[in-house]
C-alpha cells in the first residue's frame, strides 16, 4: 500500500517512468510479434523442405517448370519413397517472390498423395478440400481468405491481374470450396488448385514464345521428391543429379540455408527490441534514484524504527519491479492490441505481420520483471548506503 | 543496571580532513534505567550527535556506548539496527511520520521491521492501545498531513513505545509546538516513563523543558559542562551534583 500511496503521491514522476516502460516494452512487443510471425512461417516452410528434395529442370528448357517425364526414373532410384509433381505460382505475378514481413501469395498444386507424407498438415476450417479430379475450384489458405474477403460458395479470379498487365494475361474464376484452419506458416499464403488447372496457369505464365511449344498436362514447377525412412535426403539429391540426367535436385539442407534467415531476423528484433527496453529501463532508473535522493529522510527515519539495510534495499527494488511490472504490463496489453489492429488493418493487402504468443507474452513480462530488478539495483543500494545521522540532519 | 553507559566519547566529522570539527570530546556518563533526562545545551553544542551515537545511528570516532548491557562499539550495522529497534524509541523534532502512511501503520511501522510476527502478535491492538494512551485514538486513519504539530507528536511517541522499548531517545520534541503543548507533551512523556520505567533521554535548548525533567546534563562544545539532579524518581525536588 505504501507502494501505491508514494507512486499517486509522485504522479507526474510515476506517469512518466511507466511511460517509459511502456515504450520499452511496447516495442519490445512488436518487434517479437514480428519476428514470432516470420519464425511461425519459417518454421513450416524449414520443415517441409526439409523433409523433402525439390527436383528442377537444368536441361536448358525455361526455368520454372520440368518434365514430368523425370518422375519415374526419379521414383525408380534406391531410397525414394514418392517422387511427385509440384506447382507453385506467384497469385499476384509482378509482386516479390520474398518478404520479410510475410509469405507471398501463391497457388499451388501438391499430389493428394503428399498428404501423407507432408510435415504440413492442414485441415479444412470451413467447406470441403479440394478434390484433385476436379477443375474450376480452389481451396484456400487463413490469410487469402482474409485478403481477398471471401468465403466458400464466393468465386475467385486467379491469377490477380496485375495493374501493368501484359496483353496477353489470363485469368480464370475458381470457386471456393474450402478454406483452412490458420497454421501460421506456409498453407496460409496459398490457393490449391487441381493439377489440370495449375498445369494450365503454369503454361500460361509462361512467354509467349515458350508457351505454345509445350503440352500443359506434362508440366510441373519442380518434382518434390520424399525419401525412404532413413535415407540421408542430401545424398540421395546427390545421386537424383548424378544419375538422372537433365535434372538438378537441390539438397534439402542447401535449400533451407538459402532463405533461413531466421536467426538474423531474431537478432534484429532483439536487438531494436532490447535497445526500447534499455530505455525504459534507464527511466525507470532515473526515476529511483530520484525517488531515493528525494527521500533520504523517509529512508532515514525507517532505519530509526530498526529497519536495516536491506530491508530498504528490497523496498526499493519491490518499487522499481512494481513500476516496470504495471509500465510492462500496459506495454504487452497495447502491443497486442496495436499488433491485432494492423494485422485486421494490413489483412486486406496481405500484410499479417504479426504473431503474439505464449512464448513472447512471457518473454515480455520476464524482461519487464528483470528490468525493473535490475533498474532497481543502483538505487536500492544507494538508500541502503544512507547515512541516518546525515540524512536526518538534512531534513 | 545502566541502561546507558558512555565512556570517553568522542564524534569527529570528516576525520582527516582540513575542515574537520570535533562534534563530541571524552563525554563520560552513565543514566540508570528508569531516568527522565535532559540533555541541555545551545544549538550546536553536540546534543544531536550525543543522541545519535546513543541511538546507533552514527559511529563514534573514539570511546564506546553500552545499551543494556551490551558493548555496541563491537556490532554491525545490522546488529546495530536490531538493537535500535528492539530497545530504542525515537521522537525528533519534526517529520516524525512517514507521509504514505496513516498514523496507525506509522506507529505499527517498527514492528514491520521486527518480522510478520511482532505484527500478527498483537501488534496492532498494542498500537491502538498506544494510540489511545497518548489521545490519538480518533486520528487512527488520518495521515499526517492531517495532523497538528502537537498530533503528530503523540503519534511519534506512540510509535517510540510500540516496541516496548527499553529508551527513547527525544531530539527536540517540544521545538515546533507553543508553550502549553509543549508542557502537554512532557507531562505525557513523563506519564509514560514513571509507568512504565521507559529510560528518556530528551535533548533540548529550552531552558523551560530542561527544568521539568529529574536530571539535566549539560552540555557545550562537545563536552559534558554539567550534570544536574532535579529530582528524585519520584518527583521530590532533589539537591544537585
Amino acid at each position: 500500500m505504501e507502494i501505491i500511496r508514494n507512486f499517486v503521491e509522485r504522479r507526474l514522476r510515476t506517469t512518466l517512468a511507466i511511460g517509459g516502460v511502456v515504450v520499452g516494452v511496447l516495442a519490445l512487443t512488436l518487434t517479437g510479434a514480428l519476428a514470432e510471425h516470420y519464425d511461425a512461417q519459417l518454421a513450416g516452410g524449414i520443415a517441409y523442405y526439409r523433409s523433402t528434395i525439390q527436383v528442377a529442370d537444368s536441361a536448358g528448357s525455361y526455368a520454372g517448370v520440368i518434365s514430368l517425364t523425370k518422375i519415374d526414373p526419379i521414383q525408380k532410384l534406391p531410397g525414394v519413397a514418392a517422387a511427385l509433381p509440384s506447382i507453385t505460382l506467384l497469385a499476384r505475378p509482378g509482386t516479390t517472390a520474398v518478404s520479410p514481413l510475410g509469405l507471398p501469395d501463391t497457388i499451388v498444386y501438391n499430389d493428394p498423395k503428399e498428404r501423407a507424407l507432408s510435415t504440413l498438415k492442414t485441415t479444412v476450417a470451413s467447406g470441403k478440400p479440394l478434390d484433385p479430379n476436379r477443375q474450376g475450384e480452389v481451396v484456400i489458405g487463413a490469410n487469402l481468405a482474409a485478403e481477398f474477403r471471401v468465403k466458400v460458395g464466393d468465386t475467385l479470379d486467379l491469377p490477380v491481374r496485375p495493374q501493368n498487365a501484359n496483353p496477353d494475361f489470363v485469368n480464370h474464376t475458381y470457386h471456393v470450396v474450402g478454406i483452412l484452419e490458420r497454421t501460421d506458416t506456409l498453407p496460409d499464403d496459398t490457393a490449391s488448385v487441381g493439377l489440370l488447372d495449375a498445369q494450365t496457369m503454369l503454361q500460361e505464365s509462361l512467354p509467349a514464345s515458350f508457351r505454345d511449344r509445350v503440352d500443359p498436362s506434362s508440366l510441373a514447377s519442380v518434382i518434390t521428391v520424399y525419401g525412404k525412412p532413413g535415407t540421408d535426403l542430401d545424398k540421395l539429391a546427390d545421386q537424383i543429379s548424378a544419375k538422372v540426367p537433365g535434372v538438378s535436385a537441390t539438397r534439402p539442407s542447401d535449400y533451407v540455408r538459402s532463405f533461413d534467415q531466421g536467426a538474423t531476423f531474431d537478432a534484429l528484433a532483439l536487438v531494436a527490441g532490447g535497445l526500447a527496453v534499455l530505455f525504459g529501463g534507464l527511466v525507470v532508473v532515473d526515476t529511483m534514484l530520484l525517488a531515493v535522493a528525494d527521500r533520504g529522510r523517509e529512508i532515514a527515519l525507517k532505519m530509526l524504527v530498526g529497519a536495516r539495510a536491506w530491508h530498504v534495499a528490497a523496498e526499493c527494488l519491490l518499487e522499481s519491479a512494481l513500476l516496470a511490472v504495471v509500465g510492462g504490463v500496459i506495454g504487452f496489453a497495447v502491443g497486442v492490441g496495436l499488433s491485432s489492429l494492423l494485422d485486421l488493418a494490413g489483412r486486406s493487402v496481405g500484410m499479417d505481420i504479426f504473431l503474439v504468443t505464449g512464448k513472447l507474452a512471457r518473454i515480455s513480462l520476464g524482461v519487464t520483471v528483470a528490468l525493473g530488478l535490475g533498474a532497481g539495483v543502483l538505487p536500492a543500494l544507494r538508500a541502503a548506503r544512507i547515512d541516518p545521522d546525515r540524512a536526518l540532519r538534512a531534513g | 543496571m545502566a541502561a546507558i553507559e558512555v565512556r570517553d566519547l568522542g564524534v569527529r566529522y570528516r576525520q582527516g580532513a582540513p575542515n574537520a570539527v570535533q562534534a563530541l570530546s571524552a563525554i563520560t556518563l552513565s543514566i540508570q534505567a528508569g531516568e527522565f533526562v535532559s540533555v541541555a545545551g545551545r544549538a550546536g553544542s553536540g546534543k544531536t550527535t550525543l543522541l545519535h551515537c546513543l541511538g546507533l545511528l552514527l559511529q563514534p570516532t573514539s570511546g564506546l556506548v553500552v545499551i543494556d548491557g551490551i558493548d555496541t562499539s563491537a556490532l554491525d550495522a545490522g546488529q546495530r539496527a536490531e538493537v535500535r529497534g528492539r530497545r530504542i524509541g525515537f521522537v525528533l523534532r519534526e517529520g516524525n511520520l512517514l507521509s504514505g502512511l496513516t498514523v496507525l501503520e506509522n506507529v505499527l511501522l517498527p514492528l514491520r521491521y521486527a518480522g510478520a510476527s511482532m505484527l500478527s502478535r498483537g501488534g496492532r491492538a498494542r498500537a491502538r492501545d498506544l494510540l489511545d494512551l497518548v489521545g490519538m485514538s480518533d486520528q487512527a486513519g488520518d495521515r499526517p498531513d492531517q495532523l497538528t504539530a502537537a498530533q503528530t507528536q503523540r503519534a511519534a511517541i506512540a510509535r517510540a513505545l510500540v516496541r516496548a522499548p527499553t529508551l527513547v531517545l527525544a531530539d527536540e520534541p517540544t521545538g515546533e509546538v507553543d508553550a502549553d503543548t509543549s508542557d502537554e507533551l512532557l507531562y505525557l512523556m513523563q506519564q509514560v516513563n514513571r509507568m512504565s520505567n521507559v529510560t528518556f533521554v530528551v535533548a533540548t535548548h529550552d531552558r523551560d523543558v530542561a527544568s521539568c525533567m529529574d536530571r539535566v546534563i549539560r552540555i557545550d562544545e562537545g563536552r559534558v559542562t554539567a550534570d544536574e539532579r532535579l529530582r528524585l524518581a519520584d518527583g521530590r525536588r532533589s539537591g544537585t551534583r
